[in-house]
């Protein structure tokens, strides 16, 4: 039996917005622990990792663990039904053919409920635990959002060099090129504006543009990005949550002359 | 085809994969069968294989491949081990004698009570008596549904009908068309060759069953008698001696093994399809009249035999007989046989009536000192073009023996026919009131011919009749003929001096030229539909009287397409529809092949479409089209589809063709969706029909050279394409295999993606890891189901299917232990008492089965084939290049007929698509990087219930092992 309660359906409702433009059919696994998920898009070039933990929800109980099959395009419908400040109970049994979500208007008691059918759902696991990288950049998400928006006007690949104490995007493509350096600063009165770089090793990784667009659409769960690289190896891209993270794997491109 | 049945059992663990996942992988391609694939289930309306059918669907594949990022390295496979051959061999017998038994008794009486029909159908409609089936003069009409007591001696007593069909159907066979003189004879059963013998010999004595009357028909001339009771008696001679052989000590023919006698199935009057075992299993001889090439060879039909038996009153010179049989055993020896002298009945009454037609046409119009020479010249024309055929085969391989050999019999028939035509015409041109005359002379005797001629006959009929018209013609037209035939005129004297061998022929081709175009027009028909082969022999008689620049290979077109402006296209049709048969065959090409301008209205099908048609008036039209399949000239690999499995082809490849029209729309929207037949593949027909039956080494040749031209790797295995693809899966020189061959699994590859070809976007993926969890089906296990079930090298064990086969696995552990159990407890009432109640189930089954587990079971022999099969080991990684678009256009253009549009097409944004993809730099996958374990979302395998808890046992036995 699976009950977990979000005190604003709005926290569900980004998180499932944040990557269900890159994957359509996810496995939710739901433990004492939280629900995670993980997925692939059909590319195989992005990976969704998704950790929900019990202290993101009001209540949360989870006796035995339940996987649901969702479709992430119908799962964003129902959840467009509820309003933002609704509180939203996901409801399932142990052998659940479908899950229940609950919303509750606390001021108007009005309750709306929603069932969704659930489906097998088969699925690549990836063991990506375990991974270790040359470099870690926080900054503030916002920020980088913009600047993969921007330099994706001009080319489909954008090239990220950090080296000591700079981060450096460019782009370049047929139109011409651009490139948008970051550096390190720490903003006091507003800690999350600050950009951090911790550099073990210079990196220099390419990355297709249109998976970095579908990684900012998670830049509305936190306020920061934490980008972490390490040459030749998929880029971590983390958003945190109050309790537990949305995080997105990218394989860089290879390299031209290969 | 692979293991039997085991795609049913791995089908469950199938997994779907996007075809975009699969972008820059390394795949090996098992193209063995692509060709044979294509070869089989691309056909046209009429069930013709075209030509460059595999060009085109290789290039479909490709296109497919590369457009997904998929680096394809091909394998071809290199030749097929003993222990497959001999499988295959078993199998084919093990289903022959199977739907044999089943069908034959039916057939037998069907084909018995058909014949009979038959007899009386042929006595009625032909004035000309048939030979052994006309009585004497005491002999009785036959009412028809008059029935009598077998048993009633005071009719069947001294009836000699009776006696005569008691001989001719001996066993069934047509005495007739038995040779005894041939190695099959040998071979019979002695009882049997003494029955025969000794019929035959009586019935020399019976003046072949010919009353008096018909002999002076047949004979007009005494002299001509007496040869030819001469010749019987030469005959009756033979036979004699042979009796002798067969009776006495001469160990002859008990050296060899004894395959039983021949039994007839189905026929039709006249003609016999024997169903001939061989070393090579089964086959459809279709004549039976010399069988020394049954094992080689399938000769259609026996047209020109039966032409002439019937012709034989005509028969000037016995001399004729000779000829004729040379004729035949130039053939045979040209096979590789040895000469052998046709002592068949048949083969005594063989002058040719077009020949003996054709002297009497050359007598009235040429010189008399020509026609003196002409007979043996005919005869040896006669010769000097099947020698022309055959020589053409040998340059091109074994296989075409069989198809040549069926081409020069319906050549030779064709030309009997032309010679009469021919003569029509110089009748007609020396004088009308004759010719007339000469006409109606001829229209009986063409009745006369063989049904199976009819339709030929009613052309030559037709032609008589509208035979004002065609003098009127010629004269109009004589002018502009003259003048075209001149210079030929002018060099037939010389040819004729200097070129014996081909001086008649020559005579004729001038007489036509001379006489009337229209006679040429129909040599030009004529030769226009002899199937492709003999049109190369054909142009030889232009050769010889035509200037020399006459390419054999366009002769025949040239010519046609020069008279053919002069002919009008309305006594072409009136062809088509004069014999039902023709019509339909001729008219049946024109629809499919859409031919445009009547040059091409004379295209026949070629000859194994024929074959099909032929026999669909006959008793078991659906036995002798399979078996007509059956005895297609062998490929050059032989590969062995069922039934079941060539229709599941056909299929999937009519779905492949969706695809492919989809996915080329998707490339380029703007064109439309042409089909594989209507569009791509026209102005190509009249060469589809060239070869299209067997996978030859120029089609292997042509498919790598388009891969060539592609840039892609391709490699031919020492053996077979399926263990050289999984040798390179273990080399690490490729990430997977694309086949649809259950074989793969056994040799080691456990990487598979299978119809590739048929779902847009998504492909099935086999992996190994899965099948050992979910199944828990190793290599080992594989094999040991291999050897249950049968593959490509075991027949396996009778009456176990997939599901037993998993359950035996399961409950013994190992073949092994099977094989004791079985054999163990066999005879032994007391253990079989212990036995579990699977046991007892499946003992029962395999014993009512018979079936016998031998000490050699399993079969080490087959472990080792597919453990250590003969594969290349070279690790050399490959290379991918990039389609060259110019070679690309120039191939398709010379082989397809591609406009550069056409190629451009599809390969236009394939280009540059994958150039984009270079450009824009190859994305890595995440599967690289990170160790990948798939997760069904069922817990369960969509399993059926036994296979589940057997794979469940064989799981634990493994853990319990480990």
């Amino acid at each position: 039996m699976l009950e977990g309660k979000f005190e604003e359906a709005s926290l569900f409702k980004k998180i499932i917005d944040s990557f269900k433009d890159c994957v359509q059919l996810v496995n939710f696994n739901c433990n004492e622990h939280g629900i995670a998920a993980q997925a692939v898009d059909d590319s195989r070039v992005l990976l969704v990792s998704l950790s929900i933990g019990t202290e993101s929800f009001q209540e949360f109980r989870c006796d035995r663990s339940v996987t649901l099959g969702v479709d992430l395009s119908s799962l964003a419908k129902i959840l467009r039904c509820g309003n933002n400040n609704d509180n939203l109970t996901l409801i399932a049994d142990d052998t659940p053919d479908s899950v229940l979500l609950l919303f509750e208007d606390t001021k108007k008691d009005r309750i709306s409920e929603y069932s969704l059918k659930l489906m097998d759902i088969d699925a690549d696991f990836l063991d990506i635990d375990g991974m270790e990288y040359d470099t870690t950049i926080t900054m503030p998400s916002a920020e980088f959002a913009k600047v993969v928006r921007d330099l994706n006007q001009l080319s489909d690949s954008l090239n990220i060099l950090v080296t000591k104490d700079t981060v450096k995007f460019v782009a370049e493509g047929d139109i011409g090129s651009g490139s948008v350096i970051v550096k390190p600063h720490t903003d006091m009165d507003k800690p999350q504006e600050s950009v951090k770089v911790e550099l073990e090793k210079p990196v220099d990784l390419t990355f297709g543009s249109k998976y970095l667009l579908d990684i900012i659409k998670g830049a509305g769960l936190a306020e920061q990005i934490t980008i972490k690289l390490s040459s030749e190896t998929p880029a971590l891209f983390e958003f945190s949550l109050q309790s537990g993270y949305l995080q997105f794997f990218l394989a860089p491109k290879f390299n031209e002359e290969e | 085809m692979g293991v039997h049945a085991l795609w049913d059992i791995l089908g469950p663990t199938a997994k779907p994969v996007r075809l975009d996942s699969l972008k820059n992988k390394r795949l090996a391609v098992d193209a063995s069968i692509w060709i044979y694939q294509f070869l089989k289930a691309v056909r046209d309306k009429e069930g013709n294989a075209m030509r460059y059918s595999h060009v085109v669907g290789f290039f479909r594949r490709i296109c497919k491949l590369l457009y997904f990022g998929i680096k394809p390295v091909f394998v071809f496979d290199g030749g097929a081990p003993a222990l497959k051959k001999r499988t295959i061999q078993q199998r084919k017998e093990r289903r022959q004698g199977r739907r044999e038994n089943a069908a034959t008794t039916a057939k037998k009486l069907l084909a018995r009570q058909m014949q009979s029909n038959g007899n009386m159908g042929t006595l009625s409609s032909t004035p000309q008596p048939h030979v052994h089936k006309l009585n004497d003069e005491y002999d009785l009409p036959r009412i028809p549904g008059f029935k009598y007591d077998s048993s009633d001696t005071r009719i069947n007593a001294d009836d000699f009908k009776t006696i005569m069909e008691n001989i001719d159907e001996l066993d069934g066979v047509d005495l007739d068309s038995i040779n005894p003189a041939s190695k099959e004879f040998d071979e019979l059963p002695k009882s049997t060759q003494y029955m025969i013998l000794s019929a035959l010999r009586l019935k020399s004595r019976l003046r072949l069953g010919y009353s008096k009357e018909q002999l002076e028909n047949l004979f007009p001339d005494s002299m001509d008698f007496s040869k030819f009771q001469i010749d019987m008696v030469k005959r009756r001679n033979f036979f004699t001696q042979k009796l002798m052989t067969a009776t006495n000590t001469n160990d002859g023919g008990a050296s060899k093994p004894d395959y039983g006698p021949n039994s007839r199935v189905a026929g039709q009057h006249g003609k016999e399809y024997q169903l001939i075992r061989t070393e090579n299993g089964w086959a459809l001889s279709l004549t039976g009249n010399d069988g020394s090439e049954i094992s080689k060879a399938i000769t259609l039909d026996e047209k020109p035999q039966v032409t002439a038996a019937h012709s034989s009153h005509n028969d000037d010179e016995d001399d004729e007989d000779d000829n004729g049989v040379d004729w035949e055993d130039i053939e045979l020896k040209e096979t590789g046989k040895k000469e052998e002298v046709d002592y068949s009945v048949k083969a005594s009454l063989l002058p040719a009536m077009g020949t003996s037609l054709q002297f009497g046409g050359g007598q009235s119009f040429l010189d008399k000192r020509h026609a003196e020479s002409e007979p043996a010249k005919k005869a040896k024309n006669l010769v000097h073009v099947p020698d022309e055929a055959v020589g053409f085969d040998v340059g091109q391989g074994d296989q075409y023996g069989a198809i040549n050999d069926i081409k020069s019999h319906d050549y030779d028939e064709k030309s009997d026919d032309e010679y009469a035509d021919l003569e029509k015409d110089l009748q007609l041109m020396e004088n009308v009131k004759r010719s007339g005359k000469g006409a109606r002379y001829q229209m009986p005797e063409s009745e006369l011919l063989d049904e199976d001629l009819e339709d030929l006959d009613r052309v030559q009929s037709s032609n008589a009749g509208g035979s004002q018209i065609q003098l009127r013609r010629q004269e109009e037209k004589r002018g502009s003929v003259e003048s075209k035939s001149n210079p030929l005129q002018e060099e037939t004297p010389n040819t004729v001096l200097y070129k014996p061998v081909e001086t008649t022929a020559q005579a004729q081709s001038d007489e036509k030229e001379e006489k009337s175009i229209d006679d040429v027009e129909e040599l030009e028909s004529e030769s226009g539909s002899l199937p492709e082969k003999p049109k190369l022999p054909t142009p030889e008689w232009f050769k010889s009287s035509g200037p020399s620049q006459f390419n054999p290979h366009l002769g025949t077109s040239f010519l046609t397409s020069d008279q053919n402006n002069d002919s009008t296209v309305d006594k072409e049709r009136g062809f088509l529809f004069t014999g039902p048969q023709a019509a339909e065959i001729l008219s049946a090409t024109r629809e499919g092949d859409e031919v445009p301008d009547n040059d091409e209205l004379e295209e026949i099908p070629p000859p194994d479409n024929k074959l099909v048609q032929s026999p669909s008036p006959w008793p078991s039209p659906d036995n002798v089209e399979k078996a007509a399949e059956r005895t297609k000239p062998a490929p050059v690999v032989d590969y062995d589809f069922s039934e079941g499995e060539e229709d599941a082809l056909v299929h999937q490849l009519r779905e492949e063709e969706q695809d492919y029209n989809t996915f080329k729309s998707a490339l380029n929207p703007t064109s439309a969706g042409a089909t594989f037949i209507d569009d791509e593949l026209e102005g190509q027909q009249m060469r589809d029909k060239r070869d299209s039956d067997e996978v030859t080494a120029a089609m292997v040749a042509e498919v790598q050279e388009l891969l060539t031209r592609f840039g892609i790797p391709y490699l031919t295995a020492p053996m077979e394409a399926e263990a050289q693809c999984a040798e390179l899966l273990m080399l690490k020189l490729v990430d997977g295999i694309i086949t649809d061959d259950s074989d793969i699994f056994l040799f080691g590859g456990d990487k598979v993606y299978k119809n590739m070809f048929q779902e847009k976007n998504y492909v099935e993926y086999y992996y190994g890891d899965l099948i050992v969890k979910e199944l828990g089906l190793d290599r080992e296990k594989f094999i040991e189901l291999a050897l249950l079930l049968g593959s490509d090298y075991t027949t396996g064990v009778k009456t176990i299917g997939p599901v037993s086969a998993m359950e035996v696995l399961a409950e013994f552990g190992s073949l092994m232990n099977f094989r004791d159990w079985y054999n163990g407890a066999q005879f032994d009432k007391q253990l079989q008492g212990k036995e579990s109640a699977f046991e007892k189930k499946l003992r029962k089954k395999l014993a009512t089965n018979e079936v016998v587990l031998g000490s050699e079971f399993p079969s080490d022999l087959v472990r080792e084939a597919y453990l250590r099969p003969e594969v290349d080991r070279d690790s050399t990684k490959f290379t991918w290049g990039v389609p060259d678009l110019d070679r690309l256009r120039e191939f398709f253009k010379s082989t397809i007929g591609w406009p550069k549009e056409k190629t451009d097409e599809v390969m236009v944004p394939l280009i540059r698509e994958m150039n984009n993809r270079k450009k824009v730099g190859l994305e890595r996958t995440l599967t690289s990087f990170f160790p990948t374990e798939y997760i069904k979302a069922g817990k369960d395998l969509k399993l059926g219930k036994r296979i589940k808890e057997a794979s469940g046992k064989i799981k634990s036995k493994k853990l319990k092992t480990k």
